[in-house]
């Protein structure tokens, strides 16, 4: 995989500023991240699948905003208890009522959970959301425990369901309350989910404390959430088989928004072969910069073999279903499956049917 | 250095016996290489000239396969071919899947279809249901960059002086000379032309054909019937 390092020299070789003086590494970084995401809206070649555990996993969890900028690099977190507006935080609704001088008591059946984990050893009175990945820009497929469930607008649950926060069962159906958080809530929530993972072990294990998860990096420091490396297993050489365990999971399917880099050597998602097209849009937007260092033709040049690179990956896209067949189809009706039956080897002698 | 480093000195103004600027060393050739390299993974990129095969073992229950190269990177899957079956896997995608089998992810049988994902992985329908067979996949690749001037040039002959005029047009953007720049990138493109679009049009015979049937006595019966 390419550093960024490698691709920065050569957009230092194309702008004559090898050593920084017109164009810093950060409006370097800045711009390579602005085009490369650019592409990424224009074309959306890049995909990728991957397992949401069930339960989901997050490493850290938090009460107030200001917290969010000590998680460091922890990702993803979980804001847990009910945020009223950033003055405070409660658990319980009775709360609000008290601290407006308020005696009645709203009704607070369930509980309250701190961790998103602890809701399948209580009954949580909020929400469950599974945090997407950080490159997750959207889903093309989403199924849990092998079966498809489909996005449903937040509004149409609402409409069918008065007590969709608390139902479980068997998820049919996803949805996203806003698409900052970068989560997804399955509606129902599962009503059981396998822990057969989840190694529970040292002195309070009764109490369904997490302290080490099967394949992941356990750092005691860091209490009950362990840090998460990789769901996935990938081979060093040749094929590697899928060691996706579907079952009792969500399998998320989705089109990838490359991860934004930080420094210079940082891996870039992209395929090498691609990267000269984000390269072109960088050159056209540094020469057009108002700097020292602008040039305009040599904008309009690069912006237009950008263009060019644009225009060819999306040729690309189209060649690259070359093996796809297509048929007109009734509506409504499955398209036929063609079964060929298997043929006997070259050297058996013809016979007529 | 190879005859295409050659030409392109020699376009930009070098003497390849004895050049100033790009000498016959890695890190002399190093620019000139790597628009070269560019051009060769655009055009394979464009026209999946150069692919590959993998057998890939097939895994009881195991749907999901993704594939690893050392010597390229994956385009995309040309064909997946089925050994035991002597068949191939027609291609779908994920929608018209869904549509017509919600239960996938659950069906166990003999793979018929697959769903490519992203670059590199690929997905069979039914899940197989042993671990008997393999499948030939042939992949269209960008080849890794060439590296010293014995690697092969992984491009159709025919292609490889538009590389060169590709290398010349970067050399003079990097000079600063848009105008010469886009005047050898617009050599490049021409050298492809027409081939470029259709690169096997020549060679493939373009019919067209209908299922014919007897369309009866379309008159109503005659005196004769």
């Amino acid at each position: 995989m390419t550093k960024f390092f490698d691709e920065m020299a050569r957009v230092r070789r194309y702008l004559r500023d090898p050593q920084g003086n017109i164009w810093s590494d950060d409006v370097i970084i800045a711009l390579w991240n602005e085009t490369q995401r650019h592409l990424s809206m224009m074309r959306g070649l890049l995909e990728d699948v991957r397992v949401l555990g069930a339960p989901p996993r997050y490493h850290a969890s938090y009460m107030f905003d200001w917290e969010y900028a000590y998680t460091g690099e922890l990702d993803p977190v979980h804001k847990m208890y009910r945020d009223q507006g950033g003055f405070y935080v409660t658990t319980s609704r009775f709360e609000h009522q008290v601290h407006q001088g308020i005696t009645s008591d709203a009704p607070d059946v369930e509980e309250m959970v701190s961790h998103p984990w602890e809701a399948w050893h209580a009954s949580p009175g909020g929400l469950v959301e599974w945090p997407l990945p950080t490159d997750f820009f959207q889903a093309k497929g989403v199924y849990y425990d092998e079966w498809p469930i489909d996005y449903t607008p937040l509004r149409r649950i609402l409409d069918n369901d008065p007590s969709w926060k608390t139902r479980e069962g068997t998820p049919q159906a996803y949805t996203r309350v806003d698409v900052a958080s970068n989560t997804i809530t399955l509606y129902p929530r599962p009503d059981t989910v396998a822990d057969d993972d989840l190694i529970h072990t040292g002195e309070n294990a009764e109490f369904g404390l997490v302290a080490d998860i099967e394949d992941d990096t356990f750092l005691s420091e860091l209490g009950v959430i362990t840090a998460r490396t990789e769901t996935f297993l990938s081979q060093e050489e040749g094929v590697a088989v899928s060691v996706l365990d579907v079952t009792d999971n969500l399998l998320l399917i989705y089109d990838v928004m490359p991860l934004d880099v930080e420094t210079p050597g940082d891996d870039l998602q992209w395929p090498d072969w691609m990267l000269k097209y984000i390269r072109y849009g960088v050159l056209g937007r540094a020469y057009k910069a108002n700097t020292d260092g602008r040039i305009p033709s040599l904008a309009g040049y690069w912006d237009r073999r950008y263009d060019l690179g644009l225009r060819a990956l999306q040729r690309f896209a189209s060649v690259s279903k070359e093996d796809r067949d297509y048929q007109l189809r009734t509506q409504g009706v499955s398209a036929r499956v063609i079964r060929r039956h298997p043929r006997l080897p070259d050297t058996y002698p013809h016979v007529d049917p | 250095m190879n005859a295409l480093e050659q030409q392109v000195l020699r376009l930009i103004g070098e003497d390849p016996a004895a050049p100033d600027v790009f000498t016959d060393t890695d890190s002399g050739l190093a620019p000139i290489r790597d628009s070269i390299n560019d051009a060769i993974a655009e055009l394979n990129m464009l026209t999946g000239g150069y692919t590959e095969t993998l057998t890939v073992p097939l895994v009881a229950n195991r749907s999901f396969y993704r594939l690893r190269l050392n010597t390229s990177e994956i385009a995309w899957i040309r064909t997946l071919w089925l050994a035991n079956q002597r068949r191939k896997l027609t291609q779908t995608s994920l929608t018209a899947l869904v549509n017509d089998d919600p239960r996938w992810m659950k069906s166990r049988g003999t793979p018929e279809n697959y769903v490519p994902i992203g670059f590199s992985t690929f997905a069979l329908y039914p899940v197989p249901s042993s671990s008997s067979d393999v499948v030939e996949a042939t992949i269209v690749v960008v080849p890794n960059r060439y590296t010293n001037s014995n690697d092969w040039i992984k491009v159709r002959r025919g292609w490889e002086y538009a590389l060169v005029n590709y290398a010349v047009s970067e050399y003079w953007a990097g000079r600063g000379d848009a105008r010469t720049a886009a005047e050898h990138h617009r050599r490049y493109a021409q050298m492809l032309g027409h081939r470029f679009e259709y690169p096997d049009s020549a060679e493939t015979p373009h019919q067209a054909s209908s299922f014919k049937q007897d369309p009866g006595n379309r008159l109503g019966p005659t005196l004769n019937d």
